[in-house]
């Protein structure tokens, strides 16, 4: 009797055991999966000579300012739903306007007479870009 | 949890329906439960570990980097690092780029070649030993390539003056006549010192200063030994070490057909190394359906009628793929991949057919073809 009751109670934890594991690994699963989700929201962040001057979540809010770079340049900086760009800019090549918009995880919109940059970030993106 | 409780109940009226002496059974269920709890108490330990130590990973990932963007050499120099030094590390590799541009670049007042184009012609002078090894591997490179490549190329470079923007092509006659400078052969260097043989020659330092520059980063990097570093000096990208995760360095190839440079052909994985890019749509202009782009054949003095639209190069330094990706535009795929194996270099050659031609060192795990269905690139197997 006692044997089979012992024999019986070890059965009872197999099935605890594997119940448990099974929910170690769902949360172990989940935990995973909430910080795989979490940096996905691409940030846009605004850079001037090394200096972060502006950070936001891209689809937050649209926003539409302006901004002095180095030399006095003035850059119109547009935010929408889903992209950035750089709607007016008073540097002499307007590459940065000629950019259009940006939205994907590691793009860049570069004005090197004003030293900003504007660029996407997000879980995906490159580490570089060569070119 | 739900499940547990329905065995629990099940359990414990079987336990007391049996008829052996009182006390055993009740002995073996309390020692039952004890080690129950304290397996549950284990396991709850392990899921707490667990969820701690993703959350330390997490945010030792996102604190232990140190991102700095700067401009130098006519270009931005962004820098991530990490390790625990990394904040004096990418200051000092900052300063040390803006050093060696003035030290290397023809622009600055003062630097070594400067003073040779000044003195062109002339005795020989002593230079820096970086501008030295730079002018070594310069020549090298033009050797083995039969001049494709050729720092001396600065009087028809300054001609064209593709930086300045204007859609200016130079009279054929001019450029025959600049043409006759150009030659690395006369750059001439002795023990620490340099002297340009003609008077018409000149220097531009210029289509390698960008992967000098990655190269001065990286030694910084090794000297305050950080535990990984990226540095992109505007195309050009020196990788050290790894990620904070040990991932390796992931890195996006231009799509040369963008017309904004917003979308990448595809990636590059790596774990240590230099990778540089020449292309024709960089400083380009189109004029009567001709495209004149940056990068010159020193043989001709015109844009290279290359059939290629962009070359990477990946290789152990930062001027030298630099040097390569100018080569190797120039040459073409067969020549430019001969000229790649003689320096142990790899590299990626995209054609005007959009064809993706390979070097044997790129293996498919390293390089894959952005998963965009519009792609209109293959990759051609040799």
């Amino acid at each position: 009797m006692r044997k089979q009751e012992s024999l019986k109670n070890r059965k009872f934890i197999k099935k605890t055991d594997i119940l448990l594991f099974l929910g170690i690994l769902l949360i172990g699963l989940s935990v995973l999966l909430i910080f795989s989700a979490l940096p996905y929201g691409e940030t846009v962040i605004i850079e001037h000579d090394g200096e972060v001057i502006f950070e936001g979540k891209l689809g937050a809010q649209d926003e539409s300012f302006e901004l002095e770079g180095s030399g006095g340049i003035i850059l119109g900086v547009d935010i929408a739903e889903h992209h950035a760009s750089v709607t007016h800019a008073s540097c002499p090549d307007q590459i940065c306007v000629r950019t259009g918009s940006i939205s994907k995880p590691g793009e860049t919109i570069i004005c090197l007479p004003a030293k900003i940059s504007i660029t996407v970030r997000g879980s995906t993106e490159a580490d570089a870009v060569t070119f | 949890m739900i499940l547990q409780n329905n065995i629990n109940p099940k359990n414990s009226p079987d336990n007391s329906s049996h008829e052996n002496p009182k006390t055993e059974p009740k002995k073996s269920t309390k020692k039952v439960i004890t080690a129950r709890r304290l397996k549950w108490l284990s396991l709850l330990f392990c899921v707490l570990a667990v969820v701690l130590i993703a959350i330390s990973v997490v945010l030792h990932n996102k604190m232990s980097e140190h991102t700095v963007l700067t401009y130098s050499m006519g270009s931005y120099v962004q820098q991530r690092v990490y390790g625990a030094d990394k904040k004096t590390a990418a200051q000092e590799a900052a300063s040390m780029i803006t050093e060696l541009e003035n030290t290397i670049s023809w622009r600055v007042e003062g630097s070594d070649i400067e003073k040779l184009n000044l003195k062109s012609g002339g005795e020989f002078i002593e230079i820096a030993p970086v501008t030295y090894d730079l002018l070594l591997l310069c020549k090298d490179v033009s050797e083995l390539s039969d001049g494709a490549f050729d720092v001396t190329i600065a009087p028809l470079s300054h001609l064209w003056n593709f930086d300045s923007g204007d859609e200016y092509i130079p009279d054929h006659a001019l450029i025959d006549e600049l043409l006759s400078s150009v030659n690395y052969k006369s750059i001439l260097l002795d023990d620490g010192s340099a002297a340009l043989k003609n008077k018409i020659t000149a220097l531009d330092l210029g289509g390698i200063g960008k992967g000098a520059a990655c190269d001065t980063a990286v030694e910084i990097y090794k000297k305050h030994e950080v535990s990984g570093a990226i540095v992109a000096c505007g195309g050009s990208i020196g990788a050290y070490g790894r990620k904070a995760l040990g991932d390796s360095w992931k890195i996006a190839i231009r799509d040369p057909l963008s017309d904004d440079g917003s979308t990448s052909l595809g990636t590059l994985e790596i774990d240590e190394g230099f990778v540089s890019t020449s292309g024709n749509y960089e400083k380009s202009f189109t004029k009567d359906g001709t495209l004149y782009h940056h990068i010159l054949d020193p043989h001709t003095g015109y844009p290279a009628a290359s059939e290629l639209t962009s070359v990477t190069v990946l290789g152990g330094s930062g001027a030298l793929t630099d040097a390569l990706a100018t080569a190797c535009f120039v040459l073409g795929v067969e020549d430019g991949k001969k000229l790649l194996a003689k320096y142990d270099a790899e590299g990626i050659f995209i054609d005007q057919k959009q064809q993706v031609f390979l070097t044997s060192g790129i293996t498919e795990e390293m390089f894959t073809l952005s998963r965009i269905t519009s792609s209109p690139y293959t990759v051609v197997s040799s």
